[in-house]
């Protein structure tokens, strides 16, 4: 694909689990779910149940440049993308410093909203508003000046969309290129692959790139049911996240954020660092939804997006020993996926386990693709993979493995895919260096 | 293989001087502004009532594929897009071609409209306090609630895909970096076509900041000019008097092409996309680096990545946002980038016509950057009256001054410290 080698030489994270990819995959590995009854307003928001990440804001602190990181200053997306970036930067032992290496490093995050305290937007829009005769309603603007001041005025620069970069930016000391990429599950994916390309093209050295999300926020939860794709409210938080699996019934609530640390393998000698695996190639591909957005007939998106990403490389569905999938845990969306997955990787789609994040962490939204790979990382650096948790009833289409148990495994080739409503598909290839 | 020539050949907008973007051209020409009092709510009671919108119906299809445009943003968007593939002389693509055409937009703030939630709050709890109402009835009551749907407008992630749609294209972008965002994309846009990877590439930015929270809400942060007894002249950059921006909404979007791609065609080649330089403050959240040294390094980036010098550059068109903070950095940076060379350079900002179209904003500019090399006519910087010592350039004040231009370095900067900068030449074969 490209003439560089680009090594993955860190990879952080910040799930339910915990700071970290370890936690993470340690809790995957023992089966476990986070997902469990929500304990505030949001419980009455469909499903009422969602997995939250429990970091503290003084969590950040040991991280790097943790003197300029103002939690307060951040969204919650912001802060969850700021936690993964300071331990991806911890995990690869990059600099943190403003010096000749920062003109050549830079971070792209992806996130699909930088929404922050939604209460405070319905108090605001309740309290500028007032009935008509008719029984009707309308704005009174005569009200939005003076409740306005309930904000203040950071809160309006921090729901800017490209925060989680800006704050990032600072953290990472980048100078080089940054960007945030917005969008659901493929966003960041597409976030690490054009981080990728912009090495290619000989601007930066290093790059973090990255997705944060959090589905369990109130405006998403408030997104997915009013759109009717959150879980159902009566069914056991535990067993809700169900990838693959034809008792799903929707949108588990999650967040997290990921972040992987690439670098060119000169810059890696150069350094002395421990590579963890190459990012051998990467694709998108966008196949638009059908009438109403319903979900496309047939699964040449996911499909062409895997292929694209293999075949830049270098490799064949023969040589993939691990899929990260999305997995939402709908099975309109999630039968599409698992389609696309058969008809690429074939006759070995009964062998190639096939994990996803949502029975244990919920929908991470954009965070998925980067806490997957993460993931996959440590796959292969352990030999071993967490089972299919919630799959024991898995979908028509679905092809993969249904065990529950983890299991070793001599994992040298990760094919991660994720597929989204709007028709954006990726795919990303690691390979053991 | 030789890295193929990027090249311009549609350009599309949707902005508050019209949607033809020859005659946006020679309005900008003449000095005109469309800054004014706000129309879409009564801002009467704010410290800031001026905007700069979009103050006629935009005609546009009302159906993309699959997705309405049901709301402005998403009208000012189809609006540009259609208006640039038709420029460009382009159909939608279909099978194996889609994947050698993307899209890269930027929305970042899109509608950014929260009025829906009134009604449903209002209904549930009446006269009773806002801020002690109970949220947990209201969460349960609202997602059944048909006003709910417009939390479909709070997500602008239908706009890129519609795009895609017109455009016939298997790539979609869909990118933030604030201010920066409109020429990030013609950026990210140019380099896939640079990179082999795409033979058309629609980029551009959309935005509709022109609320009744974002206008108050940026006026906060006092980044909003509060000159409202005259907003045609509220929008000054680079004169001693200017104190904010002007919040402006619209939607711009350049067709990028490879050089190859447009000649089989027969395209009409409008300008040559030679170069684009990225780089970030890290520095703070919402003050450029007082001495531009980001800026500088970007601008500096993309003349080398034209393969250019500094002395090259003919013309700037700035960011110039008519903030103190602003104008005065990048008046240093382009002085750090260029040498003394800046002082012979004609610098403009056209965003005293039209105020800050934000994510738009580079790609509008952009847009008039091209108008410039093809007309042969600098645009001034309006509403310069005083000259500041902090700003010691040419900035073409307030008359448009005819000249060849060959060479034109286009900024845009964000907040959170990103920057952009684009190079824009004139085309030879």
């Amino acid at each position: 694909m490209g003439t560089q080698k680009i090594l993955i030489t860190g990879a952080g994270a910040v799930t339910p689990f915990g700071l970290g990819v370890d936690a993470l995959y340690q809790g995957m590995l023992a089966g476990e779910t986070k997902v469990a009854p929500l304990e505030d307003a949001r419980e009455a928001l469909a499903p009422g149940y969602g997995a939250v990440v429990v970091e503290r804001n003084k969590a950040i602190r040991g991280l790097p440049n943790s003197r300029d990181m103002r939690p307060g200053t951040m969204t919650r997306y912001t802060f969850l993308s700021t936690l993964a970036l300071g331990t991806a930067i911890q995990d690869a032992g990059t600099t943190w410093e403003q010096d000749a290496e920062s003109l050549r490093r830079g971070y792209y995050v992806a996130s699909y909203t930088n929404s922050d305290k939604f209460d405070k937007y319905v108090r605001f829009a309740h309290a500028v508003s007032r009935r008509t005769d008719d029984g009707g309603s309308e704005i009174d603007d005569a009200q939005v000046g003076k409740a306005i001041r309930k904000f203040t005025s950071f809160e309006f620069l921090k729901l800017m969309n490209n925060m989680p970069t800006a704050h990032g930016g600072i953290q990472g000391k980048c100078q080089g290129p940054c960007n945030t990429f917005l969008g659901t599950a493929s966003a960041g994916l597409q976030a690490i692959g054009r981080a990728y390309e912009v090495m290619q093209d000989g601007l930066a050295d290093v790059m973090y790139a990255g997705g944060t999300g959090s589905s369990v926020h109130a405006q998403m939860m408030m997104v997915r049911a009013t759109r009717k794709l959150a879980s159902a409210k009566d069914a056991a938080p535990a067993t809700a996240g169900r990838p693959f699996d034809r008792g799903a019934t929707g949108i588990v609530p999650g967040e997290g954020a990921g972040v992987l640390v690439l670098e060119t393998e000169e810059s890696a000698n150069a350094r002395g660092a421990t590579a963890l695996a190459e990012l051998a190639g990467w694709a998108d591909w966008f196949a638009a939804p059908g009438a109403d957005r319903a979900i496309p007939a047939t699964p040449g998106g996911p499909v062409r997006a895997m292929r694209k990403a293999l075949e830049r490389a270098g490799l064949e569905a023969g040589d993939v020993d691990l899929v990260v999938a999305l997995g939402e845990g709908s099975t309109d969306i999630d039968g599409l996926e698992a389609a696309a997955l058969a008809e690429v990787l074939g006759p070995r789609s009964g062998d190639v386990p096939v994990l996803s994040l949502t029975a244990h962490i919920g929908s991470t939204e954009a965070a998925v693709g980067p806490i997957g790979a993460a993931l996959a990382l440590r796959v292969m650096a352990e030999g071993k993979v967490p089972g299919a948790l919630n799959r024991d009833n898995p979908l028509d289409a679905y092809a993969g493995p249904r065990d529950g148990a983890a299991r070793e495994l001599d994992c040298r080739v990760v094919l991660v895919s994720t597929t989204t409503r709007e028709g954006v598909n990726a795919a990303l290839v690691l390979k053991a260096v | 293989m030789s890295t193929p020539k990027v090249v311009v050949t549609g350009m599309g907008v949707v902005v508050p001087h019209g949607d033809d973007i020859d005659n946006v051209f020679k309005r900008i020409v003449a000095g005109e502004s469309e800054c004014g009092k706000i129309t879409k709510f009564d801002a009467s009671t704010l410290s800031c009532q001026i905007g700069s919108e979009v103050r006629y119906a935009v005609e546009c299809s009302e159906q993309v594929g699959p997705y309405t445009a049901h709301n402005e943003a998403l009208k000012f968007t189809v609006g540009a897009a259609e208006r640039a593939i038709a420029y460009a002389g382009l159909t939608a693509a279909e099978g194996d071609a889609q994947d050698r055409r993307s899209v890269v937009l930027s929305t970042g703030v899109g509608p950014a409209n929260i009025d829906f939630l009134g009604p449903i709050a209002l209904r549930l709890h009446g006269d009773e306090d806002p801020y002690k109402a109970d949220l947990k009835s209201f969460y349960e009551y609202a997602p059944e609630q048909p006003e709910a749907q417009g939390l479909d407008d709070f997500h602008l992630d239908t706009a890129a895909p519609a795009c895609a749609v017109l455009l016939g294209a298997a790539h979609v972008l869909n990118t933030a970096s604030a201010c920066a965002s409109g020429s990030h994309a013609i950026a990210d846009g140019g380099a896939l076509i640079r990179r082999g990877e795409a033979d058309v590439v629609l980029a551009g930015g959309i935005c509709t900041p022109v609320t009744r929270v974002l206008v108050p809400g940026f006026a906060m942060l006092q980044a909003l000019s509060t000159r409202n007894d005259d907003p045609a002249h509220a929008s000054r950059p680079f004169d001693a008097g200017r104190d904010g921006f002007v919040m402006g909404e619209g939607a711009a979007v350049l067709i990028l092409e490879s050089e190859e791609h447009a000649k089989a065609r027969g395209a009409t080649i409008l300008a040559e996309l030679a170069g684009w330089g990225y780089s970030c403050d890290a520095y703070r959240l919402t003050d450029p680096q007082p001495e531009g040294v980001g800026m500088a390094l970007c601008m500096t980036r993309a003349i080398e990545s034209a393969g250019l010098t500094p002395e090259d550059v003919d013309h700037v068109n700035a960011h110039g946002t008519s903030t103190p903070y602003n104008d005065k950095a990048e008046t240093i940076a382009i002085k750090k980038a260029l040498g003394d060379h800046a002082y012979k350079t004609p610098v403009v900002s056209n965003k005293g016509n039209f105020g800050h179209l934000i994510h738009a904003a580079g790609a509008l500019e952009g847009a008039l950057a091209v108008q410039t090399i093809r007309h042969g006519v600098i645009p001034p910087t309006i509403n310069y009256e005083t000259p500041d010592p902090n700003c010691d350039l040419d900035y073409v004040p307030n008359e448009a001054r005819e000249q060849k231009v060959d060479v034109i370095l286009k900024n845009s900067f964000g907040f959170g410290g990103m920057n952009v900068s684009v190079v824009y030449k004139r085309y030879e074969a």
